[in-house]
């Protein structure tokens, strides 16, 4: 872990703990900042999948209510489709609900068809009728050099049609900014915030009545800046040099921030709060509250949300704060299977509400009970009933260890009880649920146009890797090569993994 | 010398929840009984006790084999494992594997560990104090080259690359040792938590001394054992430890009738062996989820003919296995949340030890 952030996470702790933090997620609620995107529309953030490592950030897309790929069409021109017929019935048009209002960069058109539909930075949005490629390009281990259409919307990846490319979420490319300032997600500012080019660090916003100490850096304009957009520049008072405005609230850096990411500054005074270009939806009854450990996503009376995926080898620690990430479609792919029946006696799904609609990183999934449970980024969330008190991980680390026997069965389940926390029971589940068989498995989307075998190379290799296992007596496999392929198991291990839900980036 | 200050917030509300052992658990605040002397370790090394100090008596199969064997890196064996005629992952279906591997077993008679009352048959001697050992557990793996010939201060190969990338991920393990006087013989109270944070490294990539970790205060981690310091060893006879731990190492530290014997080195540093029965479903894990560098198969099957304790009551499947690790520990300054520390760091020795 980055021994930066460990530190900072530690002091953040202390500065929180201190000064109470409760003002933290009142801030957090009480942003100006608009939304990132309408109600039914989602954001997904398109990962590379790694041997042993953590899946890694690549780009954002928009999706649907269900965080299906939205698309654009390259023929499209300003803000008007031309897709229409057999076009049309490929390529839908996304289309809003009677009630939908324009938001920020999302519009509403007509089309000749008399047909309403989303458009984007412009750009008509669709959803593709047949089998959304899979998404996730796969890394290969020891790979230095970074495949360019990774980052390419338009690629094979990605799309299903030449001149179609899955709608990418680039709110940078319409919000004007002074040369020295960027929008970034801050995950842990539940937002897009304004941070300083030079060195990423956060920018605050706070009244102009309110007095900040010196720890308070003005974030300064030249005396040639120009105004940009909301962004404008005043004068100050105290010594006559020129601060930069957003909305109305003079901007500032914060000394006690010591890293890009970090947000000291929220807790630091109750005024300041992150300038947010878009803050991202969250739910009601869900907040971001800081503890011991850091930030964590709670509920509002502080019970620590968890997420459960499918095992996956990371060197590196599922315990860090940064180094535990679950992509997208596998989240999506393992859905509520992993926790039905008993389970949910010790893990209780953060339910939604009846009239609960997905928007920004969150879904409603519909469990096989027929109640609706709030999903972030792909994961269903759960509360664990051996967490008393607000701030408690009692939860966290513990892995689901399932083992199939010859009938298929399971033979062995440890559902990550200790000794003492309550025992949790295994539910209903399956081997079928527990092992994604193929590589790639049933991942949301369909399958991976990207995803091929491992160079029958890396086979050979590891092989050559292993110990000698001394005097084994061989078997002669039944069958060689889908023995060796139903081993091949670099992505998924036996079992399951709960863990709190990463809101550092 | 670091000290974090930690402070729960003042109105915290408590869930409307039942929970079993919750009093034991918030009343865990990882401070020792009341003692007039308690030291701090932090755990620095911790691995499988080996000991192949005769491999070709311990293994005389593999002993044969294993030069050329690496020498041409001959031909690795492919389980089947096989439900309703179709091959599935070895690794996830352990059972199902078609033929047993049968692995070579050390054959031996030495091996570390203490006697937990296992079958008169089973029992090894332990090399360092020539006792009857129980350690069924070295007796299924220790052919294996993820295990053989790597002496201390090596550890077997996947529990090296595990524990390097737990210590800088996840919290620490730490130790107290708390008696009456610890520069005497005496009963003492061991006592193993979780800290909040990572252990730090020194210069050169060891773990540094005296260093200052906080507890974590809700820790299912926290053990408690009554002991016994006696000739300048610390002995433990009985209890049981369960420490939450990660892969890439293992999933977990679990002794049922736990034994410990452990002593002072230079400096203040500890070393020693804890035994006991150990789930070694749980315990293979690590093999299953990392297939490479190691036989998960093979350690299954060895694994499951060699378990001696807790029968399953339903199949008379032995659940758990005897075993012994062995640890290092280094002095450490303990703390609690609120800032008070509960054990220091001392370089001295435990109990009394005659000076030459």
């Amino acid at each position: 872990m980055n021994k930066i952030r460990a530190t900072y996470l530690g002091a953040l702790a202390v500065s929180i703990l201190m000064a109470g933090g409760e003002s933290y997620a009142a801030s957090l609620k009480a942003s100006p900042a608009p939304y990132a995107t309408p109600d039914k529309i989602t954001l997904v953030n398109v990962s590379k999948l790694m041997d042993d490592a953590i899946p890694q950030y690549l780009w954002r897309r928009l999706g649907d209510a269900d965080g299906k790929p939205l698309y654009t069409y390259d023929a499209d021109q300003a803000g008007s489709s031309t897709c229409y017929n057999e076009c049309a019935a490929e390529f839908a048009p996304f289309t809003p609900d009677a009630a939908a209002k324009p938001e920020g960069d999302f519009a509403i058109v007509a089309r000749r068809d008399g047909v309403r539909q989303w458009v984007y930075q412009g750009k008509p949005l669709y959803r593709y009728s047949g089998k959304d490629p899979g998404g996730e390009p796969v890394g290969q281990r020891f790979q230095l050099k970074e495949d360019p259409t990774w980052a390419d919307p338009a690629s094979v990846i990605y799309s299903p049609k030449k001149g179609w490319r899955r709608a990418s979420f680039t709110p940078e490319k319409s919000m004007p900014m002074p040369p020295d300032v960027e929008l970034t997600a801050l995950a842990v500012a539940n937002g897009f915030a304004f941070v300083k080019s030079s060195n990423q660090m956060t920018i605050y916003a706070a009244p102009a009545s309110h007095k900040l100490p010196r720890e308070w850096r003005p974030l300064r304009a030249s005396a040639l800046a120009l105004p940009a957009g909301d962004f404008s520049v005043v004068k100050r008072a105290d010594d006559g040099s020129r601060q930069w405005v957003y909305k109305q609230e003079p901007l500032y850096t914060y000394d006690g921030d010591l890293a890009p990411g970090e947000v000291a500054g929220l807790l630091a005074d109750k005024e300041a709060h992150v300038a947010l270009g878009y803050r991202n939806y969250m739910p009601a009854e869900v907040t971001i509250g800081h503890y011991l450990r850091g930030p964590l996503l709670t509920t509002t009376n502080g019970q620590t949300l968890y997420t459960q995926a499918r095992y996956q080898t990371l060197y590196g620690g599922t315990e860090t704060r940064t180094s535990y990430g679950i992509s997208y479609n596998e989240a999506k792919s393992q859905g509520t299977v992993g926790c039905d029946g008993e389970c949910t006696d010790t893990w209780k799904p953060l339910l939604a509400p009846a009239d609960a609609r997905a928007r920004g990183f969150w879904e409603v999934y519909v469990r096989p009970d027929g109640a609706k449970q709030w999903s972030f980024k792909g994961s269903p969330l759960y509360t664990y009933s051996g967490d008393a008190q607000p701030g408690d991980v009692i939860g966290n680390n513990r892995h689901v260890i399932v083992y199939g026997g010859a009938r298929g069965e399971i033979v062995y389940a440890n559902p990550g009880n200790d000794p003492k926390s309550p025992k949790a029971q295994l539910g209903k589940l399956a081997m079928a649920d527990v092992e994604d068989r193929a590589r790639g498995g049933a991942r949301a989307g369909g399958g991976q146009a990207n995803d091929a075998a491992p160079p029958a190379g890396a086979q050979a290799k590891e092989a050559a890797q292993a110990p000698a296992a001394g005097a084994a007596k061989d078997a002669a496999p039944a069958n060689g090569a889908a023995q060796a392929d139903a081993n091949r198991n670099n992505f998924h291990s036996p079992g399951f993994y709960w863990h709190t839900v990463v809101v550092v980036y | 010398m670091r000290v974090e200050f930690f402070r729960r917030p003042a109105k915290a509300p408590v869930f409307r929840t039942a929970l079993v052992a919750a009093a034991a658990l918030t009343s865990a605040l990882g401070a020792a009984p009341a003692s007039a002397e308690t030291r701090g370790y932090v755990i620095s090394w911790f691995a499988t006790a080996t000991n192949t100090k005769d491999f070709a008596v311990d293994c005389p199969e593999t002993a044969k084999i294993a030069d050329k064997a690496v020498a041409e890196n001959g031909p690795r064996r492919r389980d089947v494992a096989l439900v309703e005629g179709k091959p599935v992952s070895a690794s996830s279906y352990p059972a199902a594997v078609q033929k047993d591997p049968a692995i070579e077993t050390i054959q031996g008679k030495y091996a570390y560990g203490f006697d937990l009352g296992g079958p008169a048959a089973n029992k090894f001697i332990d090399p360092e104090t020539q006792g009857k050992a129980d350690n069924q557990l070295w007796r299924a793996v220790g052919c294996h080259s993820n295990f053989a010939r790597r002496p201390p201060p090596e550890m077997p190969y996947s529990e090296a690359l595990g524990w390097s990338a737990l210590l800088d991920s996840a919290p620490g393990w730490v130790m107290q040792i708390s008696g009456a006087d610890l520069s005497k013989d005496g009963p003492v109270t061991v006592t193993l938590d979780r800290t909040l944070r990572h252990v730090e490294r020194d210069a050169q990539g060891g773990i540094r001394s005296n260093m200052t970790y906080t507890i974590d205060p809700v820790s299912r981690s926290h053990n408690v054992l009554s002991g016994e310091i006696k000739e300048g060893v610390l002995n433990i006879k009985s209890g049981d430890v369960y420490m939450v731990s990660d892969l890439p190492f293992y999933t977990q530290v679990d002794l049922a009738n736990t034994h410990m014997r452990m002593r002072t080195e230079e400096n203040g540093r500890i070393i020693g062996y804890w035994g006991g029965y150990t789930d070694w479903h749980a315990w293979v894990y690590l093999y299953t989820a990392r297939p490479a560098a190691s036989d998960p198969t093979g350690f299954y099957w060895a694994l499951r003919k060699l378990a001696d304790a807790d029968p399953d009551p339903a199949t008379g499947q032995n659940r758990r296995i005897s075993t012994t690790w062995r640890m290092q520990a280094i002095p450490a300054f303990l703390a609690q949340v609120d800032g008070k520390i509960v054990a220091n760091a001392s370089q001295e020795p435990l109990g009394h030890v005659e000076r030459k």
